[in-house]
């Protein structure tokens, strides 16, 4: 006969496993902070004899360089604050609203509630929106603007960069990932090589590549590729006319949204009937009525929402009008063909961990093959798909500062300016490095919540 | 071989044949899997498959719905012919049902959506409809309580009834059965057997490959024994197990009744 041993009170802290793990951490947290501390006092001191200044108050100062390409920031001010304050509150309340339904009845919201919410999350915000439209201000960087200023027109190009190139690496990679897994012979080899070279290749190579020798296949300024003015394209870029909003045009992209509303409701409807009745709705025609018909008739009371403004050569450049830089497109090229590879093999190893079984038993019960992708496949294997996809997202956050090398003006970029302007090493390196940080940090905490929901599923 | 032997079940009378298979040959690249089949099915016919592992038993069986291509000869099920022809093949299955040795239900649906996802997306039938005629067959298969569980939550024996459940629903004309049983725990091989004993009853045409002699000996009008790609034997229940005239198959039956 053994004594009975208590787990807990017999052995001693130091030799049970939740000790161990206690006392590991505390030895990291102090020996973390140790470092900090002496860091910092280190910083101090070898500023001090240097004779610079520390401290943020560096950023009100006039910058006087130029950024080759602007994006608005909208101010901080009036509109904005009560633009963003409505969309949580929407948010909130239509969240709050479908959790008491569900747990009320158990059952998703019907339409009469649909809409209510609706209205809190998407037309709450939008008559903020249009009640504020004079107070919302979009400010442009210029040569005598601040520091701080710069330093946001560099995060507005980096967040540009990003969620355009998670976007498309996206998408290109699950086309190449479906043609990879193509029977198609030529088609699957294709792809292969495509990702083999991506992959294969720096990415920094992949951005000169870009840059350096395919952009600058493109004509002369004063040779430029012109299509009656609509469209221009050169080594300075790609030129387009831009819209200038008049009068009308609050009225009339008002109209679109109400439209884009009334056809996600009448699909909606389409698929409840589906479901009660088995009866497939045709909604093409309504739809493009309705996407038609309410801009036309907002067109015809508000008078022409917008007017074109042409870009003209001035100069060495043309001026005016929208476009894409050559620097802004080498680089959102590049790294979305780079991520994209590899998106491309997350995406395939996710579809083919899915077991064959799983396949064989849609297709035996007459789904036609888009139908055993979307219905069985592909639901599986997002959850295989979506960390590592995470990885990925964060490294175009992260790479997108190698646009240094190319001289797209993005964060680390126009901070490098600053850094070398001001002097202020410590201050721009810790900024550099806090909003990288912010970055990634949103990234993973989005595809968290996406993961927890796609995870969830199975129990 | 002008005037290849057909080999049906003419003890069946003249109930119509609903899958007809002629010169069935396949090959998996060198290896010949099946050599000259010929078959015939007639309806509300019960055919047990048996023979040794590696025979081809699955093989052949797949080939009837197309999971597995073939590439000599002709299959007819339910008159359409299997070629090539994708609408065909769509069509072929909607009327054949099938079960699997690994269940292969869907994980990240529940019991009750697994039920209804044939109705829904391939019959286009109203989810409300879909809805009720799939808590119908997962009473008739003893799983009504558990529809709002996902699979991983029932045990080998409920599965599989949940997937003859997902094959029913779809309200099939012919249903086949992969060895149903044989990744099942012993003791929940009966409540499988029972369901498929009870669908037998009610007149569903059926193709089992199984092991389990008892219910082949209780179920099975016809017995096919299969060895290295060939049908050796074909004959009606009785015959096969009192007097099997093959000396393949009187082996077999003696290794896996005396085991
Ligand atoms: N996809 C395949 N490729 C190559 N050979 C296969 C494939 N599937 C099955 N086989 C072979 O075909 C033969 C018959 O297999 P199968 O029909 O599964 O036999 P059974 O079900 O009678 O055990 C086996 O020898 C097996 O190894
Ligand atoms: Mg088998």
């Amino acid at each position: 006969m053994s004594e009975r041993l208590a787990p807990q009170d017999k052995v001693p802290f130091w030799r049970s496993p939740q000790g161990r793990a206690w006392m590991f951490q505390l030895c990291m947290v102090g020996g973390f902070l140790w470092l900090a501390v002496s860091m910092y006092r280190n910083t101090l001191v070898n500023l001090k004899t240097r004779g610079i200044s520390s401290g943020f108050g560096f950023l009100a100062n006039e910058a006087g360089f130029r950024i080759g390409e602007v994006t608005g920031i909208p101010l901080p001010q009036g509109g904005l604050l009560w633009f963003l304050l409505s969309l949580v509150a929407g948010l909130a309340i239509s969240q709050l609203i479908a959790r008491q339904l569900k747990s009320d009845s158990g059952t998703p919201m019907n339409s009469k509630w649909l809409s209510v919410s609706l209205f809190f999350s998407i037309g709450l915000p939008m008559l903020t929106l249009y009640v504020f439209r004079d107070s919302i201000e979009i400010a442009h960087y210029t040569e005598s603007s601040s520091y701080f200023m710069a330093l946001l027109t560099g995060l507005g190009n980096t967040l540009k960069v990003t969620v355009i190139g998670c976007v498309a690496s996206t998408i290109l990679g699950l086309l190449i990932a479906l043609g990879r897994l193509s029977p198609n012979w030529l088609l699957s080899n294709i792809c292969r090589w495509y990702v083999e070279l991506n992959r294969n290749l720096p990415v920094l190579l992949q951005l000169f590549f870009w840059y350096f020798i395919v952009l600058q296949q493109l004509p002369n300024v004063r040779k430029s590729i012109d299509l009656g003015g609509w469209l221009i394209l050169n080594k300075r870029g790609l030129f387009l006319p831009s819209l200038v909003p008049q009068q009308g045009a609050w009225l009339f992209c008002a109209t679109i949204v109400v439209a884009l509303v009334a056809i996600w409701v009448l699909r909606r409807r389409a698929i409840r009937i589906l479901d009660e009745t088995g009866m497939p709705v045709k909604i093409l025609f309504p739809a493009l009525g309705f996407l038609i018909g309410l801009p036309a008739l907002a067109w015809l009371v508000g008078g022409q929402p917008f007017t074109l403004d042409f870009p003209v050569l001035k100069g060495f450049n043309f001026k005016g009008g929208t476009g894409l830089t050559p620097e802004f497109t080498a680089l959102v090229v590049g790294l979305t063909v780079y991520v994209s590879a590899f998106n491309a093999e997350i995406i395939r190893s996710g579809i083919e961990a899915v077991s064959k079984g799983q396949r064989e038993a849609a297709r035996a019960l007459a789904m036609n093959e888009r139908q055993v992708m979307r219905i069985v496949i592909l639901p599986q294997a997002m959850r295989i798909i979506v960390p590592p996809m995470t990885s990925e997202y964060l490294a175009i956050a992260k790479n997108s500062s190698l646009a240094v090398a190319i001289g797209y003006p993005e964060f680390v970029s126009v901070g490098g300016t600053i850094l070398n302007q001001s002097g202020q090493a410590v201050e721009i390196v810790g900024i550099w490095m806090g909003v990288y940080l912010c970055i990634s940090l949103l990234i993973s905490f989005g595809m968290n919540i996406y993961n927890s929901k796609v995870a969830l599923v199975e129990r | 071989m002008t005037t290849a032997h057909i080999n049906t079940a003419t003890h069946l009378g003249d109930s119509p044949v609903v899958i007809d298979i002629q010169g069935l040959n396949k090959w998996y690249g060198q290896f010949h899997v099946l050599k000259e089949i010929n078959l015939q099915i007639r309806q509300q016919e019960k055919v047990v498959i048996c023979g040794p592992s590696g025979s081809g038993k699955s093989t052949l069986i797949r080939t009837i719905n197309r999971l597995e291509e073939h590439q000599e000869g002709r299959i007819v099920v339910d008159d359409e012919p299997l070629t090539n022809d994708v609408k065909q093949i769509e069509r072929v299955r909607r009327e054949v049902g099938m079960v699997f040795q690994q269940f292969n239900l869907f994980p990240h649906m529940t019991i009750l959506d697994n039920v209804i996802s044939g109705p829904i997306h391939v019959r286009n039938m109203p989810r409300k409809q879909a809805v009720d005629l799939a808590h119908s067959y997962l009473k008739r298969v003893g799983i009504a309580e558990q529809a709002n569980k996902y699979p991983g939550q029932l045990s080998g024996g409920q599965q599989q009834r949940v997937a003859i459940a997902r094959a029913l629903a779809m309200q099939p004309k012919i249903m086949l059965f992969d060895e149903p049983t044989s990744a099942l725990d012993p003791e929940m091989i009966k409540e499988v057997l029972d369901v498929m004993r009870e669908l037998a009853e009610q007149g569903m045409t059926m193709i089992c490959v199984t092991h389990e002699m008892g219910f082949a000996r209780e179920v099975a009008d016809t017995m096919v024994f299969m060895d290295k790609g060939q049908i050796v034997e074909y004959a009606p229940v009785k015959e096969f197990f009192t007097a099997p005239k093959e000396e393949r198959s009187r082996m077999f039956l003696e290794q896996i009744l005396n085991h």
